[in-house]
């Protein structure tokens, strides 16, 4: 009898934690499909390629995704409080282009003109930011279109003002994107995108502003009836988009020693791409920091694997395409999943 | 002729209509009255088609009409129209469009005869009063009332109907307007359609209609006609008996009028609604604001929380005064507002049930390291103790919760901004009756602690049982400021449609 119950006892644990254990797995299947994706796919490299996993690869990986990650980052804000801002990829380029301009041709010989032009860089950023904010809060204009103007006439700027590209850039200029530290081999790019990611996760997951970003993002309506204020919030995040677009610009333009006017071109759809992968919602009131992060690195795995692999380099957009396909289809997928567990 | 026999239809237990019979006849006008849930739009539904009843049967010239077939496209092409209380209408084409929307009128060559449509656009214009608008107006330039309007002007002039179903359409219409439609469907009644009118608005419906029909809670009340009927004699047919009133003990209301007033209204206006409103709020005083849909009363409760603009007059809080350019100004004075529109303004469907509760009072219990999510968390405990809510983890989505929880959440986020005025607008709305009681129990109880609350229900009975004066909005004017002594149901009806 005794034995009868231990027994059934013993079944019901099992069953209990069995379920348990589903519901663990699913939930991090849910929340962390990104990291998924990102752990297949190398286990995936590292077997078909050796060379993937040596840990020069891995630093050159993480060295070329920051420049776009920084881009990622920026549209993510953007999409997480409810619109697009199509113009980071051509505030990328003119932002160093102009401060590029500006400690060569303009005005070299103002003293510090070195350091001023960093400064430049994130100004020019963050002014991009706000004409953006302004035209599409204030005056109410669709930030699609606002955005999308802005696009072309930075490009067509960048086109003008350098037709040809400017290389040999001051030392400290190009400091951020290009110096190593630790024995000549942690680029000191890395530091500076570890910050940036922890100061964003801080104001999204800590402060008010994040809350309210999501909020606003979620519902414009009821964000605004609660007290918050929404127009300048929104106006806030073209700003910042804008700086960190400007600070990528930065970076790339350090790692490649030159400004040139094509640097960013078409990265709109890899910022659409990483954003959404990494799970932000594109309606906006969705979206954690750590998720775009997967899947900035898997936009990057994706991409260094063709590489190496030798791949046909004009297969990397199928591939891209692919997999955000596959992302939107696991979300999709979640509502469902949810249920499953409940 | 339209005969409905013996309708019933119930939903689940409820009960919406309870064997109505009624014959409308050719060449009249047939008001039909009841209050908000009194069966008048499930009537109208069924005869139109979009719901079928549970038993009985219609009978339109003689002919039964068949359920299982009955949709409102069989509707339409029996002749059978609808002017909602919402026009619906494509709003990026233009009038001539939408008026011809699927009834295009081709020419020989089967191309889209555009001067004829034009034309007769025009003329749809002109009989309807609108003749100030282009036929190549779009839509979104319209206001409601306007829309409204045009819908009236395509279903008696283009269409070929017998039967006008007119559901609530005065809501949005000022008087001059209204007098002038009520001249356009009287001279249609002479070409022998049968107009069915559903108003709200006793007094339009005994200066417009032949015949009257009352419903209350689902029954047929009376069917008479408009020489036998008085205005005081309606309100009696649709109020019925007054039921006793629910009440709480009488310690429980207000009753320091003498102190100072903690705000104050003074000649107020704004651009289209509200005119020379003036009123004042006690501190620990429910005060309840009754009025049809357009005499504005969303627009006092939401001109006194900023969320849109006075143009003239002033609001005296706490002795000073105060302006608000947005809710944010009168969140941070100690005003707060819960909008109608539960889903689509106050709830943020991607949040957990704690973030909904606690949004808008981050700022407050954050600091230089970011938000306290130990006091976040006390925040939400106090409220869904206080407030008897039910969830499961406080981790989960809203979705998961009830209507009436879901409002408990949202009158919890404004309780943690600490408020002094609650402003609540129809905040029992849609919500079961249990955890309806129970919310306006709280909101006497609990809200007038410390504060004062000003709010509006859906219904009169409601308002009855909790406030401790009622001001009667109509066309945008205070009609009446009446003192809980004075409360009935007749009452207040009475006021409310200006009588």
């Amino acid at each position: 009898m005794a034995d009868q119950k231990l027994e059934l006892f013993n079944k019901n644990k099992a069953k209990r934690i069995n379920k348990n254990l589903k519901k663990l797995l699913i939930n991090i299947l849910i929340n962390y499909t990104v990291w998924i994706l990102v752990l297949i796919s190398s286990i995936m490299a590292m077997v078909l390629v050796p060379r993937f996993g040596t840990g020069k690869n891995i630093i050159n990986i993480i060295v070329h995704m920051i420049p776009l990650g920084m881009t990622i980052y920026a549209m993510g804000l953007c999409l997480m409080t409810g619109f697009f801002d199509l113009s980071l990829e051509s505030t990328y380029a003119i932002a160093p282009i102009i401060a590029v301009l500006v400690m060569t041709r303009w005005a070299p010989n103002f003293p510090g003109i070195v350091y001023i032009g960093i400064v430049i860089t994130m100004v020019v950023g963050m002014i991009v930011g706000l004409v953006n904010g302004i035209l599409s809060v204030k005056l109410r204009i669709n930030p699609f279109l606002v955005t999308l103007c802005m696009m072309l006439i930075l490009r067509g700027l960048s086109l003008f003002l350098i037709p040809a590209g400017i290389f040999n850039l001051p030392k400290a200029y190009i400091f951020l994107g290009s110096y190593r530290i630790l024995n000549n081999i942690l680029p000191v790019s890395v530091p500076c995108f570890i910050i940036v990611i922890i100061a964003l996760d801080w104001m999204i997951r800590k402060k008010p502003f994040g809350r309210h970003l999501l909020a606003v993002g979620s519902n414009e309506r009821a964000a605004y009836l609660t007290g918050i204020k929404t127009e300048l919030l929104k106006i806030t995040i073209f700003v910042i988009a804008g700086m960190l677009a400007a600070l990528g610009g930065l970076i790339a333009a350090g790692r490649q020693h030159a400004v040139l006017n094509s640097m960013g071109t078409g990265n709109m759809v890899l910022m659409f791409a990483g954003a959404i992968l990494g799970g932000v919602a594109l309606r906006g009131g969705v979206g954690s920091i750590i998720g775009v992060l997967g899947g900035i690195f898997l936009l990057q795995i994706v991409s260094n694997l063709i590489t190496l692999a030798k791949v046909n380099p004009f297969l990397i957009q199928v591939v891209y395409g692919s997999i955000l396909l596959l992302a939107l289809i696991l979300q999709s997928l979640r509502s469902k999943l949810r249920q499953f567990i409940d | 002729m339209l005969d409905i026999d013996n309708i019933t239809k119930k939903f689940g237990t409820i009960v919406a209509l309870n064997n109505i019979s009624i014959t409308f006849k050719k060449g009249e006008i047939h008001g039909l009255v009841g209050k908000n849930g009194a069966g008048k739009s499930t009537l109208v539904d069924i005869i139109y088609g979009w719901i079928s009843p549970t038993s009985g049967k219609i009978h339109i010239n003689n002919k039964e009409v068949n359920f299982q077939k009955y949709r409102p496209d069989v509707a339409q092409k029996m002749k059978i129209a609808l002017v909602p209380q919402y026009p619906m209408f494509a709003e990026n084409l233009t009038i001539e469009e939408n008026l011809f929307l699927g009834s295009e009128k081709v020419n020989n060559l089967r191309n889209l005869d555009k001067q004829y449509m034009k034309n007769k656009t025009r003329e749809v214009l002109e009989k309807v009063g609108l003749d100030s608008y282009d036929p190549e107006t779009k839509l979104v330039e319209m206001s409601i009332a306007d829309k409204q309007l045009l819908n009236i002007g395509q279903v008696l002039y283009l269409k070929d109907t017998e039967i006008l179903l007119l559901d609530e359409i005065a809501a949005g219409l000022s008087e001059r307007r209204m007098h002038f439609i009520s001249e356009q469907l009287k001279k249609e009644r002479k070409k022998n359609k049968i107009i069915i009118y559903v108003s709200h608005r006793i007094k339009e419906v005994i200066g417009l209609c032949d015949r009257i029909t009352v419903l209350r809670d689902g029954d047929w009340i009376i069917t008479e006609d408009i020489q036998k009927i008085t205005f005081d004699k309606l309100t009696g047919y649709i109020i019925g008996v007054d039921t006793k009133m629910r009440t709480f003990g009488n310690e429980s209301y207000f009753k320091g009028y003498e102190t100072e007033p903690l705000l104050e209204v003074k000649n107020l206006s704004t651009d289209h609604f509200l005119r020379n409103i003036n009123l004042k709020l006690y501190k620990g005083e429910v005060l309840g604001i009754a009025g049809l849909v357009g005499s504005g009363k969303k627009q006092l409760m939401e001109v006194m929380s900023g969320v849109i603009h006075l143009n003239q007059g002033e609001i005296i809080y706490k002795g000073e005064k105060v302006f608000f350019t947005d809710p944010n100004t009168a969140i941070k004075k100690g005003i707060v507002y819960l909008s109608d529109d539960r889903e689509g303004d106050s709830i943020f469907s991607d949040f957990c049930i704690k973030d909904n509760a606690v949004a808008g009072s981050w700022e407050k219990i954050s600091n230089y390291l970011g938000i306290n999510s130990k006091r976040e968390l006390e925040l939400f405990y106090v409220i869904s103790q206080q407030l008897r809510l039910k969830y499961g983890k406080f981790s989960d989505n809203i979705g998961a919760l009830s209507g009436g929880n879901r409002q408990k959440v949202c009158i919890g986020r404004l309780i943690n901004m600490l408020p002094s005025i609650f402003i609540l607008n129809d905040s029992i709305k849609g919500i079961d009756v249990e955890v309806k009681y129970e919310l306006l129990e709280f909101i006497r109880e609990k809200l007038t602690k410390n504060s004062a609350v000003i709010m509006s229900t859906p219904g009169i009975e409601e308002l009855l049982m909790v406030a401790d004066r009622i001001v009667v909005l109509y066309n945008g004017k205070i009609h009446e400021v009446i003192p809980r002594s004075e409360f009935s149901e007749a009452r207040i009806f009475k006021a409310v449609q200006g009588g």
